[in-house]
């Protein structure tokens, strides 16, 4: 079965225009309540600093694993396209004499595979790993804590800015298994109606602690401040991605530490294909508008990113640093 | 309203015997496989042992993700009857158990296509066109079920045990098809290319019989 979670909202758009369900409405998350769970960044963070927190989106983490499968798949359907032509294409003279054994497989075998090995690539492309080649690296959401906005990065490169204040946060499910995420909705004036949604980007079980660590950690960022965060933040949580395109070596740990070493052969093919759906893709980038609004003091005290890791911040602020720091890949 | 109750009756029950059921079916394919495999290796033929290396190797990984599936099924039943305390340790295994299963499955799929592709080339060079297209049909649907997900992907699965009764049916009887293929044999097949192939096709066709 498909990790459904993982294709909602990229391969299969989130349901819009549409009121919010009973399921939506309870639980809500209120910007001023704590949800109960503990903060936790889980690889979110690409920087931070004392105006703005900005974090990746869900489908970071699992990029180009369906180009992997996809590739796979392409290749089988042309050697099947290739092994039918072999066998079927020199029959044509008999199915026209009248003299062909099985006329009806030869017709059948062409058309099935010439069909397949036409369909297949499209449906790969247009419905799985055309979601990751020739688009965005990522698709960031930054928290603006002094104007209280929040900005989508939105797939089509275009951006969203919506209030903090009116930021509606709840829980979502995947459609077809028990999976959550915290779905931040931007909501029309009439506070009922579902304009546009976007997820946090850790799933798992309604349980599981990890599908609100993120959201309280955001949360905890925009009512108290990065002074609470960067104790936090870790090395490897930094996502060196905002101005370059991810390493080969960072992409491959990525989703090792998703799949485990069992998995080590088929990780590093879907490394591969990840690999080379970041070289096509652009780095987002925010318009001008946004980084003015965004801007920084110069030697803001919790600039935090992949120049300047957590523990540097930290060492500067006398904070303790945890011994081993965790080298950049 | 009825189709909906009906839904909410069934969909647990699925959810909990299709892992199982699932599993026995592969273990009858990994059975087989290694009995085409017992064969093969009696009458040195290397491309059929590879063949069938290849369907247990698909077997396996199929028995796996099953297995996979039914300690998801099971650590999360078990969860449920647990504290809270457990709760984030449960998660956890069910997660891991899941992104296992998933992937054991896809590459079950991979082998499979590639078997069947493999056996196509076999039956093109035999002249059986019925059966060349059968067995592009069935790699076909392995092949889709990498990229299907939800209930498209238990459609393509049935559509491929249904292939795989229409390729026994096509198949037939192992020693009629052997009559029409040797050398007195007046069926429209090739005919075999020689008198060891011949041998040891008679072979494998009396060795089905007993069987």
């Amino acid at each position: 079965m498909m990790d459904t979670m993982e294709v909602e909202g990229l391969h299969r758009p989130f349901k819009v225009d549409r009121p919010l369900t009973a399921q939506e409405k309870n639980p809500r998350f209120y910007i001023k309540e704590p949800s109960g769970a503990e903060p936790l960044n889980l690889l979110g963070t690409l920087r931070m600093n004392s105006t703005y927190l900005e974090f990746r989106d869900k489908f970071l983490m699992r990029k180009g694993e369906w180009g992997m499968w996809s590739a796979i798949g392409v290749t089988l359907s042309w050697v099947m396209f290739v092994v039918g032509m072999v066998f079927f294409v020199p029959a044509i003279p008999d199915v026209l004499n009248g003299t062909e054994r099985e006329p009806i497989a030869v017709v059948f075998g062409i058309l099935l595979v010439t069909a397949f090995a036409i369909g297949f690539p499209w449906f790969a492309w247009r419905y799985r790993c055309g979601k990751d080649f020739f688009r965005y690296t990522h698709y960031p959401i930054r928290f603006n804590r002094r104007n209280r906005k929040v900005y989508f990065f939105r797939l089509d490169g275009t951006v969203c800015v919506v209030d903090w204040e009116k930021l509606y946060a709840t829980l979502g499910k995947a459609k077809d298994g028990d999976v959550w995420e915290v779905r931040l909705h931007v909501l029309a004036e009439d506070g009922e109606t579902v304009l546009e949604t976007y997820a946090l980007g850790y799933a798992g079980k309604a349980t599981d602690p990890g599908v609100l660590a993120q959201w309280e950690f955001i949360r905890l960022y925009m009512e108290e401040g990065p002074e609470k965060l960067l104790p936090l933040l870790e090395d490897i949580d930094i996502h060196d991605i905002v101005d370059r395109r991810e390493t080969f070596g960072r992409g491959f740990k990525l989703l090792e530490m998703q799949f485990g070493f069992v998995m080590a052969p088929l990780v590093f093919l879907a490394a591969i294909t990840r690999h080379y759906a970041m070289k096509t893709c652009k780095i987002p980038r925010w318009p001008e508008e946004v980084e003015r609004e965004c801007a920084f003091a110069e030697g803001d005290p919790y600039e935090v990113d992949a120049r300047r890791l957590p523990s540097e911040a930290k060492a500067a602020l006398g904070l303790p640093v945890e011994e081993e720091v965790y080298r950049r890949v | 309203m009825l189709r909906y109750q009906a839904l909410r009756v069934l969909a647990p029950v699925a959810r909990r015997i299709y892992a199982p059921l699932l599993a026995v079916w592969d273990f009858a394919c990994y059975n087989a496989a290694l009995n085409s495999l017992d064969k093969a290796l009696s009458h040195n033929k290397n491309g059929a042992a590879a063949e069938a290396l290849g369907r247990i190797v698909a077997a396996v990984a199929g028995i796996v993700q099953n297995a996979f599936t039914m300690a998801q099924t099971a650590v999360r039943e078990i969860g449920n009857l647990t504290s809270r305390y457990s709760a984030e340790k449960v998660d956890k295994v069910v997660t891991t158990l899941g992104k296992y299963a998933t992937w054991a499955g896809r590459v079950s799929g991979v082998i499979l296509a590639a078997v069947n592709v493999g056996k196509a080339i076999e039956k093109g060079m035999e002249g059986e066109k019925g059966l060349v297209a059968a067995y592009l049909v069935s790699a076909a649907l392995s092949i889709a079920m990498l990229v299907a997900g939800g209930l498209v992907a238990i459609l393509l699965f049935v559509l491929s045990v249904i292939i795989l009764a229409v390729i026994t049916w096509l198949e037939g009887d192992p020693f009629i098809n052997w009559l029409q293929r040797c050398w007195f044999g007046r069926g429209p097949k090739t005919k075999y290319e020689s008198a060891a192939e011949e041998i040891d096709a008679f072979g494998d066709a009396f060795k089905g019989v007993v069987a």
